[in-house]
């Protein structure tokens, strides 16, 4: 295990040799930990954009290019936050893009339709919460596998948009007061209501998710789903808060998004979004298999997807390899990830020591009883 | 009792008996979808969702997913037919267009297995990569089919039949039983169900996964290659959606998204399921924005009951138990 390995050598390795060896190694790890903390990747890919373009090109990363990039990222950001929650209770939420189409079109006709703002706004939240509850309880009640059962629900919400609008966009109901709320128009020097809001809610959800016995009860049912249940977790009860959880966040998505946009396209708005989500937040530490996530972390992820784009743009790379690229990036983020799992084993050796997994039985008990 | 009771236990029942009720109900309502031309559209439009889902089968039982395949459709019949367009015979051209899925799923399952990276997200990024590169390959002229050699897959019939469901039927028979027959498939299987044991029983868990995405991978360029003859065109773009699909066949017909548990004819029956829903709903002349709540409902549908089917089949069991044991 340690650096002293029984190979035969041909010069005699001294002891100062050695311990010199180990300090370089231990180093090397310790800097590899830390750059391996969630939100790490897109932290540094951000700096190193900003040190990079500082020079290349000040405009780009001046305060008004980062006030647009941080600006167009913060719907991506919301439903990274509802992902990252979902994934640390060790499910996955799909239906997120038909969600955000659905609040986008909601609110735009119910403003069409003369309806208050505040009416308006809180009619679509409650929708979000809505299609959160049919989610869990599609999951809890009927004992689908969550991917089922939210790409089910990705296909059903979009359908039923479809069927509502004949397909034909929502517009005209860009008002003063929602560009102010939902588009790009400042409240204050390089500050807009959608960025207000995005901070709220991280604080909030970070603050929840690290403080409250429900952010504690999130984290033990997707580290260890059975211990959750014998420590008397209402396992149930608590994925389907986080399903409403995201579906809320989706919705609120939708109505920003909705003001960036000023025109909904119900075939086409938000359409694998929940995609992009879901590679925001595992690019900002969470896991695909439950236990760990980070908010700050994914929406430095958002951030950081969006700064991607912009960059290929405006180096005017072929829109066609911008795909290419960002894949790439996607796959190197994880890949730094899964470094930062190695060596945090490598500093705990304890960790490495295989955990015991319940084999599937089939039908074990049944068995046993007859 | 006993045989009832072994025909619950099938994992495909749920599927084939959904199947099974639609198209009576539809042949009822409608004297059009029981005619054989009818019939042989509905069977057309499914194989591309077939052969994509059968590969996804594969994937799901060792344990992974694979989001790439989408992508790897455009690839598949974008590759084939610029190999036509440069004179290239058919042959070959066709052998190029499916090794181009065979390496983009050994890349997939070589990135899964060696970096040990999640399988959700390497497939993902790949699905966005092949985009790109599709996109590059077509960006200058979309490729036609209509004037090639494979451009009359869709079209040659042998009697009230197209050749390409005749293709489609050989080659789900051909992939079934690989899965269940196979020491591979039988390795697929162990490495989906408990790969731990599959290793200590000296089954090569790395290489069995990796080979399972170059099927996927060679499954999706297949129907690529097919959807671009029957579109006559290839567009980055048309396979896109079609990973969400084939998840949903292959799960519908009984595949476990935790792996150690698929079906190539559930595959086959999911997709036969989509495929004659969307079919049923035009002949009712219902907009084709009913078939994504109807497809929805129908997931959950197909899953719930596969999931009482096992509560049934875990009460049915001590029964058969305690019956062997008297026999015994």
């Amino acid at each position: 295990m340690m650096a002293g390995d029984s190979a035969p050598r041909s010069r005699p390795v001294t002891v100062a040799d050695e311990s010199r060896r180990m300090k370089a190694r231990r180093m090397i790890v310790m800097g590899l930990a830390n750059v391996t903390r969630p939100g790490a990747a897109p932290a540094l890919f951000l700096v190193l954009v900003t040190l990079v373009m500082g020079v290349l090109s000040p405009n780009f990363v001046s305060i008004s290019g980062w006030y647009f990039m941080v600006n167009e990222s913060i719907s991506v950001a919301l439903i990274a936050i509802g992902t990252t929650i979902v994934l640390i209770s060790g499910g996955i939420d799909l239906s997120i893009g038909s969600m955000i189409a659905l609040g986008g079109a909601l609110s735009g006709s119910l403003l069409l339709h003369g309806v208050p703002m505040v009416f308006a706004f809180a009619l679509v939240v409650c929708v979000g919460a809505g299609v959160g509850v049919v989610n869990g309880l599609l999951i809890v009640g009927l004992r689908l596998p969550d991917f089922i059962a939210t790409l089910a629900m990705l296909t059903a919400v979009r359908g039923v948009l479809l069927i509502w609008t004949h397909g034909d966009p929502i517009l005209g109901y860009m008002t003063g007061s929602y560009s102010r709320i939902g588009g790009t128009t400042k409240i204050a020097p390089y500050l807009s209501v959608p960025i207000l809001v995005c901070l709220g809610i991280a604080v909030i959800s970070a603050v929840m998710l690290q403080k409250t016995t429900l952010g504690r009860h999130i984290h033990a049912i997707g580290g260890n789903r059975e211990a959750a249940v014998l420590a008397g977790i209402r396992v149930s009860r608590v994925k389907i808060v986080t399903y409403v959880i995201s579906g809320v966040l989706a919705a609120v998505s939708g109505i920003l998004l909705a003001g960036y946009l000023t025109e909904v396209s119900p075939g086409t708005n938000a359409s694998g979004y929940e995609l992009i989500a879901i590679a925001a937040a595992v690019m900002g530490g969470a896991s695909l298999y439950g236990g760990r996530g980070s908010v700050f972390g994914a929406c430095l992820g958002a951030v950081a997807l969006t700064v991607m784009t912009n960059l290929l743009q405006w180096w005017n790379v072929d829109p066609n390899l911008s795909d290419v690229l960002v894949g790439v990036l996607i796959l190197l983020a994880i890949a730094l990830q899964r470094l930062s799992i190695v060596v945090a084993e490598r500093r705990t050796p304890s960790s490495r020591v295989a955990r015991p997994r319940t084999a599937r039985t089939s039908g074990g008990p049944g068995v046993a009883r007859g | 009792m006993r045989r009832s009771l072994r025909v619950l236990q099938l994992q495909e029942t749920p599927a084939a008996s959904a199947v099974v009720a639609l198209v009576v109900v539809f042949s009822i309502a409608s004297a059009h979808f029981r005619t054989v031309s009818n019939i042989n559209d509905l069977l057309l439009t499914s194989l591309f969702v077939l052969f994509v889902a059968i590969g996804m089968t594969f994937v799901l039982t060792a344990g992974g997913i694979d989001l790439s395949v989408g992508s790897v459709m455009g690839l598949g019949g974008a590759i084939t037919g610029l190999l036509l367009e440069h004179g290239a015979g058919t042959t070959l051209a066709l052998a190029g267009g499916l090794m181009s899925g065979v390496v983009v799923g050994l890349l997939n399952g070589l990135v899964i297995t060696r970096l040990k990276l999640a399988d959700f997200m390497v497939t993902l990024a790949s699905l966005s990569i092949v985009q790109g590169i599709v996109e590059m390959m077509t960006a200058n002229q979309p490729i036609n089919y209509s004037g090639n050699a494979l451009g009359n897959l869709s079209g040659a019939t042998v009697g009230p039949v197209s050749v390409a469901v005749i293709y489609a039927v050989v080659i789900t028979v051909i992939m079934a039983f690989i899965l269940r027959f196979t020491s591979f498939g039988r390795a697929i299987f162990a490495v989906g169900m408990n790969p731990r044991a599959a290793r200590l029983s000296g089954i090569n868990v790395e290489a069995t996964r990796v080979l399972a995405y170059v099927v996927s991978g060679f499954m999706a360029a297949l129907a690529g290659v097919f959807l671009a003859s029957y579109l006559s065109t290839v567009q980055a773009l048309q396979g896109s959606g079609y990973e969400l699909e084939a998840i949903a066949a292959a799960v519908i017909g009984g595949t476990s998204l935790l792996g150690g548990k698929g079906s190539v004819w559930g595959a086959a029956l999911g997709a036969l399921l989509l495929g004659t829903l969307q079919n049923g709903l035009v002949l009712a002349s219902l907009s084709g924005y009913w078939f994504d709540v109807v497809e929805g409902a129908v997931i959950v549908a197909a899953v719930a009951l596969g999931g009482g089917l096992q509560v049934l089949r875990t009460i049915a069991i001590p029964v058969e138990s305690r019956r062997a044991r008297a026999a015994g």
